[in-house]
Formats: structure tokens, C-alpha cells, sequence
């Protein structure tokens, strides 16, 4: 899966709940803290595109596309900010 | 306190030949509905009418509904639901997944109409379809 003391900065990635698109993220930055079982995974990013219905939803899924694929995390607690940016802590990705 | 108006999120699996499967919607949104309406019309001038294209009208309602499938290439590799995938389809495979998608919207609408039938409610659409037919 990921390798210790993984980050990620990417360009385009969406939240979602179930299927339906709640937020599209034009620039995020994914960082864990610590290690294995209880590492604390965290997002930064913009929202250029959002469903306030959608986001209101809960649970919300964070999905960032790889060459192969996609990494979902769950979203645990999720705070916008000014101009779109936002927070939110994530749980570990899931497979 | 009213009645809950929203379309839920869920997933129906519809069984095809040989083991193969579609992963659908149960019900599109309004905003789903309406892309697939748009996606569905020929490209037209300001002021012309809108026409239906026969050409992406069952594409279209495919690409609204279906979320996922097991279908494979000839290496066994999953391939993504797409358009350029439908188009690519036999036209007997297509067909057959056309022919689920109907039976599918078609339960969908039963089970609406049996919902209304159990509120005993007659929603204002009703009444303008009554009053036309």
C-alpha cells in the first residue's frame, strides 16, 4: 500500500458521497503523521466545484486518482475555509 | 414534519449473460436526469428547437446509470466504464444491457407508483397527466 511517512500533492482529486460527487479539488495536499495503526492522516486543498447538498452528507470519501487507480480515505471531520480551501482529517485509506 | 423529497444513493445490480453484471443506480436526481436529457440532444443553434440524437440517446442513459460493470478486455483487465466502451460494445451486448436498463427503470417505476398508491397521495404531475389524458 503506502509507504511510511507517505505525503501527496496532487492536482485534481474529488470528496464524494456514495456515488454522487459532493466536492471537485483543484489542488490538495495529503499528509500522515506517525506510523502504522495510528498514523493521522490530514487534506488541504481548494474546492472548485461543490454539491453544498451532497457535502452536507455523511460518510464522505476523499478520492485522489494514481496511474493505477484511485486512494479513497474516509473523511472523519471536514471544515471549509475562505476561498474554497478546506480541511479535513481522514481516516485510513481503504483499499 | 414533511415527507423526505431527495433521491437516496443506491446501487442495484443488474445480472447480464455469462456471470457479467451492471452496477446501476437505483434512481437518477433531477441534475442527473437533466445531464442525461442534455447529453441526449443533437447539438443545435440558438433559436432551433432541440432534437433528440438517436445516436447518443442509449449511451447516454448507460452513461447516467451505470456506475460500474465486470466487464473485461481480452486480457482479463477490467475496463472503466466509458463512451468510447459502450461504443465499442457488440451490438448484442449492447442491446442486452439496454434491455436491463428498461426492465430496471421499470421497476423503479412500479415501485414509485405502488409508494403513492400506499401514501394515497395524487402529486400535481398526476393531476396534469389526468387532466391531459
Amino acid at each position: 500500500m503506502l509507504d511510511d511517512g507517505f505525503a501527496v500533492r496532487g492536482v485534481t482529486a474529488e470528496i464524494r458521497w456514495a456515488y454522487f460527487v459532493a466536492a471537485k479539488i483543484g489542488g490538495y495536499t495529503v499528509t500522515r503523521a506517525g506510523k502504522g495503526i495510528g498514523a493521522r492522516w490530514s487534506v488541504t486543498g481548494t474546492i472548485t466545484e461543490s454539491n453544498a447538498y451532497n457535502l452536507a452528507q455523511r460518510p464522505l470519501v476523499f478520492i485522489a486518482p494514481h496511474k493505477a487507480g484511485a486512494w479513497h480515505w474516509p473523511i472523519e471531520s471536514f471544515t471549509p475555509g475562505d476561498g474554497g480551501r478546506f480541511v479535513a482529517r481522514l481516516g485510513s485509506p481503504i483499499d | 414534519m414533511g415527507r423526505f423529497r431527495f433521491v437516496e444513493p443506491a446501487i442495484d445490480r443488474l445480472p447480464l449473460s455469462d456471470g457479467d453484471y451492471l452496477d446501476v443506480k437505483r434512481e437518477l436526481t433531477t441534475g442527473e436526469q437533466r445531464a442525461m436529457f442534455v447529453d441526449m440532444r443533437r447539438r443545435f443553434a440558438p433559436g432551433e428547437t432541440p432534437m433528440l440524437d438517436p445516436m447518443q440517446v442509449g449511451i447516454a442513459r448507460l452513461l447516467a446509470y451505470v456506475v460500474a460493470w465486470s466487464l473485461v478486455d481480452k486480457d482479463n483487465r477490467p475496463v472503466p466504464v466509458s463512451a468510447g466502451a459502450i461504443d465499442q460494445l457488440h451490438p448484442d451486448e449492447f442491446n442486452e444491457m439496454r434491455v436491463a436498463l428498461d426492465d430496471h427503470e421499470q421497476r423503479q417505476e412500479t415501485a414509485r407508483s405502488e409508494e403513492k398508491k400506499r401514501r394515497g397521495t395524487v402529486t400535481t404531475s398526476d393531476r396534469a397527466l389526468q387532466s391531459v389524458g
